[in-house]
C-alpha cells in the first residue's frame, strides 16, 4: 500500500477513528499491529510469514539471553538470531547473486549452478536490521529484553517504517510503546505537515526527476557530456527526494499517532566530505553500519590503517545492503575509498582549514564525487555505467536535453538550503497559530501533488532494498 | 481573538490562498481540456470554436480553435478565394506542441507566397485515412478553390487496414471498405469543458478524472499472481494484401474529390532507442509498395526520409523531442514541422515550374 494512495488514506483514517474510540494503550497497540500486518500483506500476504519468524525468533532469543549468564549459551543464542535473520535475508536477497557470481567455480566442479525464481520481500533489509540490532544490543547487555510480545511485534512491523525505513532501534522505539499516546492537535498538525512535505518531495519532485534521469540512463551514450552529467546529478537528487520523502511520510504518520522515528536525512547536499555525507544521508542506516559493523570490526581503535580498512569494509557491506549486484558492491567500495581518502586528507591537515575557499572546494569535490559514483548505483549493469562515464569524462558528440524541470528544482533547492544555513528552516515547522503562511504552504504543496501527479507509477527507489 | 479562532482563520485563508495558487499554476503549466461541439456541416465533433487549447506536457504552445475544426489561421485561408490544398493528418499534423506559425502548413504558407497556393490544416488527434475519406466532400462543400489534398503520414500506420481508434472511422477488409464511426465525447467534454476552459479551472477536471478512473483494492496481495498483459495482435497483411488495400484506398479517395492527392511521408526517424539512434526506416518495404502505387495512380508522394536523416547528419537535430520531453521521441518538433513544411514547398514549387 503506497502512502499516497486513496486506499492508504482510508486505511489510516480507520486507524485514527479506532484511536479516537480506544482509550486503552494495549488495545491501540493491538490495532496498530493488526493494521501493520494488513499493510504488509497488502503487497504479498505470504511474506508475512518471514516477519512472524523473525519476530518470534528474536523475541525468544532476547528473553533467553537475558536469563542466562553463560557466555557460550549467549553466543549460541546470538548465532541463532544471526543465522535466522541473515539466512532469510541471504536466501531471498542474495542467493541468486552468489550463485551467479560463483557460477564458473560451481560449474567447474561439475555441479549445476541453479538460480531460483525468488521475489524479494518488500522491506526485508529494513526489518532484518531492526530485529538484528535488538538481539545484538541484548547480547551486548545494552538493552533489556522486551517482556511484551505485542510490543516487540509492533516494533518489528510498525507500518509507517516497515517497508522502507527509517531503521528504528529498539532502545529508541520500545520505550515509546509503554505509555498511552493521546491524539493531540499538535501532533496531528506536525505529522500532517511532515507527511505533506514528504509526499511533495516524492511525487512532485522525485518522480518527475526520474522521467529525465530514467530516459538518459536508458539511452546512455546517446546524450552529450552536459546532459549526461545533468542526468547523473538529477538521479542523485531524485534518490534524495524519493527516499527522504518516504522517510518524511513515515515520520509524519508516526508523529500523528504519537510516535517518534528519529531523523533520517539532514541536508546531505551541504556535505563537504564523504564522511559528513554519511552523517547526513540515510542516518539510520549509516549509524547502524557504524554500530554493528564498523565498531565490531575494531573501528579505528586498532590503529589508523586498520581503521581505514574497517571503514572500507563497512562501506562495501553497506553497498551490498543496497542491492544484490556487483554495481552496488562497487558503489559501496567507491564510497569506502571516499571515506578513507576523506579521513587521510583530514588527518594530514591539508584541508585548508576553515577558509571559505576550502569549504567551497571541499563541497565541490564531494558533490562531484558522489554524483559520479551514483552512476554505478543507478546503471542497470557495468556496460551502461561505462557508457555514462564515457560521456561524462571523455565525451563524444550527442544529443542535448537540458530539462527545465531539473534546473528549476536545483534552483528551488538553493533558498531552502539557505534557510537551513541561516537557521530559519526549523522555524517553518512551528505550530500554526504563530505562522499564518504555514497552512497556505501545506495546502499548496498538497494541490501540486494532486494536480501534477505524474502518470506512470514510480515505486519508491528504496523499496528494492 | 482566541487562539482557536486565529487557527481557523489561518487554515481557511491558507486553503483559499492555495486554491488561487493552484488555479494560477495549472493555468500556466497544465494542458487545458478541449471543449467539444458537434459540427453539423462537417459531421464530426470538433474543438469548440474560439477556445484556446494549452499544450504543456509536450512542447509549449497555445492554439486557438476556429470553426469546422480549423485553426484561426487556417480558417481565414479556408474561406478566402485563393487556391488551396487541405492538409490532413492526425496529431502529428495538428502540431499543437509548437506555435501556430511553426506548424508545417504555416511554414509552407509563409514560404509559398510566390506560388499562389495556400494550405489549410484539417487535423486532430486520432484521425486516420478512413476519417478523411468521409470528411473530404464535406469540407469541399464549404469552400471553393480546393485544388488538392495533402495527407501527412507519420509512419505508415494510419493507412494500414485494421488500424482503429475508438470513435473513428475504419478501413476494413473483406471486402475492402471504409466504415464511418463517430461517437460523442464524454459528458464532461460536451457539457462542462467549455466553462472549465474559460475559467482555467482545469485542475478541477484533473481531480474528477483521477477519481473517476481510480480503482480501489483492499484485498491482500499476491505478487506472483499478476496476469501478464496480453497485447492484441492484429494479424499482419502480406504485401499482396496491402497492395490490394491501397489500390482500393487510392481509388476511393480519387472518387471523392476532383483535386490532386499527395502523401507526405515523415518517417519518425532517426529515433532514439536504447542509446542508439535508429536511422533506418523499419517500414521501408511498405513505403516502397505505397510509393509505387501512388506513382502508378498519378498520386503525389513526398518522401522525407532522407531529409530527416540529413538534418541529423548535418546539424545533429532530430525531428522529434522537445525541451521538456525525451529527444528523438514523440510528436514532430519545430525542426520536424519545418522539414515537412519545406518539403511541401519544394514539391509544389517543382509542380509550379
Amino acid at each position: 500500500m503506497i502512502f499516497y494512495s486513496l486506499e492508504f488514506l482510508i486505511f489510516f483514517m480507520a486507524i485514527l477513528a479506532s484511536f479516537y474510540f480506544l482509550r486503552n494503550n494495549s488495545s491501540r497497540k493491538a490495532v496498530l499491529l493488526a493494521a501493520s500486518y494488513y499493510f504488509y500483506a497488502y503487497w504479498d500476504w505470504r511474506f508475512l510469514s518471514l516477519i512472524l519468524i523473525s519476530t518470534g525468533v528474536d523475541f525468544v532469543v532476547g528473553k533467553r539471553m537475558a536469563i542466562t549468564s553463560d557466555v557460550r549459551q549467549r553466543k549460541m543464542l546470538m548465532l541463532v538470531s544471526l543465522i535466522v535473520n541473515l539466512g532469510l535475508l541471504g536466501f531471498f536477497k542474495y542467493f541468486n547473486f552468489f550463485i551467479d557470481s560463483l557460477r564458473p567455480i560451481i560449474e567447474g566442479l561439475g555441479m549445476n549452478a541453479v538460480t531460483l525464481n525468488i521475489l524479494l520481500p518488500v522491506g526485508i533489509s529494513f526489518y532484518t536490521f531492526q530485529t538484528l540490532s535488538y538481539s545484538i544490543d541484548i547480547y551486548r547487555k545494552k538493552l533489556e529484553p522486551q517482556e511484551s510480545l505485542l510490543d516487540f511485534a509492533l516494533f518489528v512491523a510498525f507500518f509507517p517504517q516497515l517497508v522502507a525505513g527509517p531503521i528504528v532501534r529498539a532502545a529508541h522505539f520500545l520505550p515509546q510503546l509503554l505509555k498511552y499516546k493521546p491524539l493531540t492537535s499538535a501532533n496531528l498538525y506536525m505529522g500532517f505537515q511532515i507527511f505533506i512535505y514528504g509526499m511533495f518531495k516524492k511525487v512532485f519532485i522525485a518522480d518527475r526527476l526520474a522521467m529525465f534521469s530514467d530516459h538518459v540512463f536508458a539511452n546512455a551514450g546517446a546524450y552529450d557530456c552536459v546532459t549526461t552529467w545533468m542526468a547523473a546529478a538529477a538521479f542523485h537528487t531524485q534518490v534524495y527526494f524519493d527516499f527522504s520523502g518516504y522517510s518524511d511520510m513515515a515520520i509524519g504518520i508516526a508523529c500523528i499517532l504519537g510516535y517518534d522515528l528519529g531523523t533520517n536525512f539532514n541536508f546531505p547536499f551541504f556535505s563537504k566530505g564523504i564522511n559528513e555525507f554519511w552523517q547526513r544521508w540515510h542516518i539510520s542506516l549509516s549509524t547502524w553500519v557504524r554500530d554493528y559493523i564498523y565498531f565490531p570490526l575494531g573501528g579505528s581503535k586498532k590503529g589508523r590503517i586498520r581503521g581505514y580498512v574497517n571503514s572500507f569494509l563497512a562501506m562495501v557491506l553497506c553497498g551490498l545492503w543496497h542491492g544484490a549486484t556487483w554495481n552496488c558492491v562497487l558503489w559501496g567500495g567507491c564510497h569506502g575509498i571516499g571515506t578513507v581518502a576523506n579521513s587521510i586528507w583530514t588527518h594530514s591537515g591539508c584541508g585548508g582549514g576553515n577558509s571559505r575557499f576550502a569549504k567551497v572546494a571541499s563541497w565541490i569535490v564531494t558533490t562531484v564525487f558522489i554524483v559520479a559514483v551514483t552512476v554505478i548505483l543507478r546503471a542497470q549493469d557495468m556496460d551502461q555505467a561505462l557508457l555514462m562515464f564515457r560521456q561524462m569524462f571523455m565525451p563524444e558528440a550527442g544529443q542535448t536535453w537540458l530539462s527545465p524541470f531539473v534546473i528549476f528544482i536545483w534552483l528551488a533547492m538553493v533558498p531552502i538550503h539557505w534557510l537551513e544555513y541561516t537557521g530559519r528552516w526549523e522555524g517553518l515547522f512551528t505550530p500554526v497559530a504563530t505562522r499564518w503562511f504555514s497552512p497556505a504552504i501545506i495546502f499548496s504543496l498538497l494541490w501540486l501533488v494532486v494536480i501534477f501527479y505524474p502518470t506512470g507509477f514510480q515505486p519508491f527507489f528504496y523499496f528494492q532494498f | 481573538m482566541s487562539r482557536r479562532i486565529t487557527t481557523i482563520i489561518y487554515w481557511s485563508a491558507g486553503f483559499i490562498f492555495s486554491c488561487l495558487f493552484i488555479w494560477a499554476a495549472s493555468a500556466v503549466f497544465k494542458n487545458s481540456v478541449s471543449p467539444k461541439v458537434w459540427d453539423e456541416a462537417v459531421g464530426r465533433y470538433i474543438n469548440a470554436p474560439e477556445t484556446v487549447i494549452r499544450t504543456r506536457a509536450e512542447g509549449w504552445a497555445d492554439s486557438t480553435s476556429a470553426s469546422h475544426g480549423l485553426t484561426q489561421a487556417g480558417e481565414k485561408i479556408f474561406f478566402s478565394p485563393v487556391p488551396k490544398f487541405l492538409y490532413w493528418g492526425d496529431s502529428y499534423a495538428d502540431g499543437v506542441q509548437v506555435k501556430s506559425e511553426q506548424r508545417a502548413v504555416n511554414v509552407f504558407n509563409a514560404k509559398a507566397v510566390d506560388l499562389g497556393l495556400r494550405g489549410v490544416a484539417v487535423a486532430d488527434s486520432g484521425l486516420s485515412m478512413a476519417d478523411f475519406y468521409f470528411y473530404i466532400p464535406r469540407y469541399e462543400k464549404l469552400t471553393t478553390d480546393v485544388v488538392g489534398h495533402v495527407f501527412l503520414l507519420a509512419g505508415m500506420r494510419s493507412i494500414i487496414p485494421g488500424y482503429h481508434l475508438d470513435c473513428h472511422s475504419q478501413f476494413l477488409p473483406d471486402p475492402w471498405r471504409f466504415e464511418a464511426s463517430e461517437c460523442p465525447p464524454s459528458e464532461v467534454a460536451l457539457e462542462y469543458a467549455s466553462s472549465i476552459n474559460k475559467w482555467h479551472v482545469d485542475f478541477l477536471h484533473s481531480i474528477y478524472k483521477s477519481l473517476s478512473e481510480y480503482s480501489f483494492r483492499f484485498s491482500v496481495g499476491n505478487l506472483t499472481a499478476k496476469e501478464p498483459i496480453v497485447e492484441k495482435v492484429i494479424p499482419g497483411l502480406d504485401s499482396r494484401q496491402l497492395e490490394g488495400a491501397w489500390i482500393f484506398m487510392l481509388d476511393a479517395l480519387e472518387k471523392k474529390t476532383k483535386g490532386n492527392l499527395t502523401f507526405v511521408y515523415a518517417p519518425l526517424r532517426p529515433h532514439l532507442k536504447d542509446g542508439v539512434l535508429v536511422m533506418g526506416d523499419n517500414e521501408l518495404e511498405k513505403k516502397k509498395i505505397f510509393q509505387r502505387l501512388c506513382r502508378e495512380n498519378g498520386v503525389g508522394f513526398i518522401d522525407l526520409t532522407q531529409k530527416f536523416a540529413d538534418m541529423y547528419e548535418l546539424d545533429g537535430k532530430l525531428g522529434q523531442g522537445f525541451f521538456n520531453t525525451p529527444q528523438g521521441a514523440g510528436h514532430l518538433n519545430v525542426d520536424g514541422q519545418a522539414l515537412v513544411g519545406e518539403g511541401l514547398y519544394e514539391y509544389f514549387s517543382r509542380g509550379a515550374q
